[in-house]
């Protein structure tokens, strides 16, 4: 959070500060509307509006005087911010060539404050691992945005890569493909997140990209992904599974119908390269709703 | 008496020539720091380009690369940019650098700061090549007064001297 603070008018942070800043988890910045903080179930409206002029001097602050160097990110939609917070951005965006190439006039900003909650795949990691070879059954974690999918990807790669001494599991190399810089908040060649003592990370490039990379190179056990369910992607899990790398993958869902309506999921799973399918539940978040065997 | 006659005459014929290879001088330092900061802000083109390093960074950079008062205007300038926006930092070190520049030159720099860090690479390399244009015509300017006048006022401060000297005599 003390980046972001460092990132907004000094006003603004005093406002915040008012309320349980633990609790927060979306500040949401718009153009000439005022500022609104969501903490978990509950939303506050906040009696500051910001001009676009402050959206500006927000973002400057945001890419530390140099907005040219997070020109590709900026063009994704959105920023990781050291410390594992992100913020997406929205306005006039310019396409060249079927290609975002840049956001050019800012009209919001999210800032979406991420949480490492030690222990938040306790559940569902006995579903993932396979003890008797030490290794682990190709997974597809599946709920809608915002259940907590990648909260507990984030913890289950510390885990495999750590360890688990408890149940005699011995650490593997993982490589996570954190196209989002989401589970590990790589910034600067520094993990703000922990996501273990064996894990390479591979930040910000795509994951038909990312995946090839990381078994030519890494040599990992197991590469872990968030949200598939791209073109792409359906060659590379294939490629991937037959190198004999082990795969942790989630992806937005509701159901296992919802899964079957997307061509290339449902490609993914033809292949039978997943073993485990995990459907988080949508109002208990990190809670595990039911878990399918293919 | 007359050893302090001589004495006080040798400080003023001193003095003058001096004042008059300092004015010289500045031609030829002010040459020399456009010349610098030149050399500075292709680092800055160069580095924008291709390596997308933080502007902080990059400025701090080109300071270990440049000896004196242009160096250490890229770093005051790259500590500022940590805690101010990019363009004010840039202003204000301007403002307070104690370097040897013409009014016109440090203006022509602070133009830089209006759009520093703001835009994406291409605004930045267009700013940068922009202020580039004009520093050339700065140092072509600077470098026929430093010829014009180098040698002048170094040979008129000892002849002043010498001028005043034989006045006093």
């Amino acid at each position: 959070m003390e980046y972001i603070f460092k990132c907004l008018p000094l006003e603004l942070v005093n406002m915040i500060l008012q309320h349980n800043i633990q609790k927060i988890e979306e500040i949401r910045i718009r153009a000439e509307k005022p500022v609104i903080i969501n903490l978990g179930n509950m939303e506050i409206v906040l009696k500051y509006v910001v001009t676009a002029a402050e959206i500006l001097n927000i973002m400057q602050n945001i890419c530390n005087n140099s907005v040219y160097a997070y020109q590709n990110q900026i063009s994704s939609g959105f920023i990781t911010l050291p410390g594992g917070n992100r913020v997406g951005i929205s306005g006039n965006v310019v396409v060249k060539d079927n290609v975002v190439t840049n956001i050019s006039y800012i009209y919001s900003l999210n800032f979406r404050i991420s949480h490492q909650i030690k222990g938040a795949s306790d559940e569902l990691i006995r579903y993932i691992l396979d003890t008797k070879n030490n290794s682990i059954y190709n997974s597809l974690i599946v709920s809608p945005p915002g259940c907590g999918k990648t909260t507990i990807i984030r913890d289950l790669t510390k885990k495999l890569s750590d360890g688990i001494p408890e149940i005699n599991f011995k650490g593997i190399n993982v490589c996570v493909v954190d196209e989002r810089g989401e589970i590990a908040a790589l910034n600067r060649g520094i993990a703000y997140n922990d996501v273990g003592i064996r894990t390479d990370i591979l930040d910000n490039l795509p994951k038909s990209v990312g995946i090839r990379m990381a078994v030519r190179s890494m040599a990992p056990k197991v590469i872990v992904a968030d949200e598939i369910g791209n073109k792409d992607d359906v060659d590379i899990i294939n490629y991937a599974a037959c190198s004999g790398v082990g795969c942790i993958f989630t992806a937005h869902g509701y159901s296992m119908e919802d899964l079957l309506k997307s061509n290339e999921i449902s490609q993914i799973l033809n292949l039978k390269i997943i073993k485990r399918v995990i459907f988080l539940d949508e109002k208990v978040r990190g809670k595990i709703k039911n878990v399918i065997n293919i | 008496m007359i050893f302090i006659k001589t004495t006080l005459l040798f400080l003023v014929f001193g003095t003058i020539s001096a004042i008059g290879i300092k004015i010289s001088n500045g031609y030829k330092i002010r040459a020399h720091n456009l010349k610098q900061i030149k050399k500075g802000l292709k680092i800055l083109e160069t580095k924008v380009a291709y390596t997308y390093e933080q502007l902080p960074d990059i400025f701090i950079d080109i300071s270990h690369k440049i000896e004196g008062s242009v160096g250490k205007l890229f770093f005051d300038t790259g500590t500022r940019m940590q805690l101010e926006f990019a363009g004010e930092a840039w202003e204000k070190c301007i403002n307070d650098s104690k370097i040897y520049l013409d009014y016109e030159d440090k203006e022509a720099l602070k133009s830089l700061g209006k759009l520093l860090g703001k835009t994406d690479i291409q605004g930045q390399l267009n700013q940068i090549s922009l202020v580039n244009n004009f520093l050339d015509e700065q140092i072509k300017e600077a470098v026929e007064s430093k010829e014009k006048n180098e040698k002048m006022y170094k040979k008129l401060g000892v002849i002043v001297g010498l001028a005043v000297v034989i006045v006093l005599v």
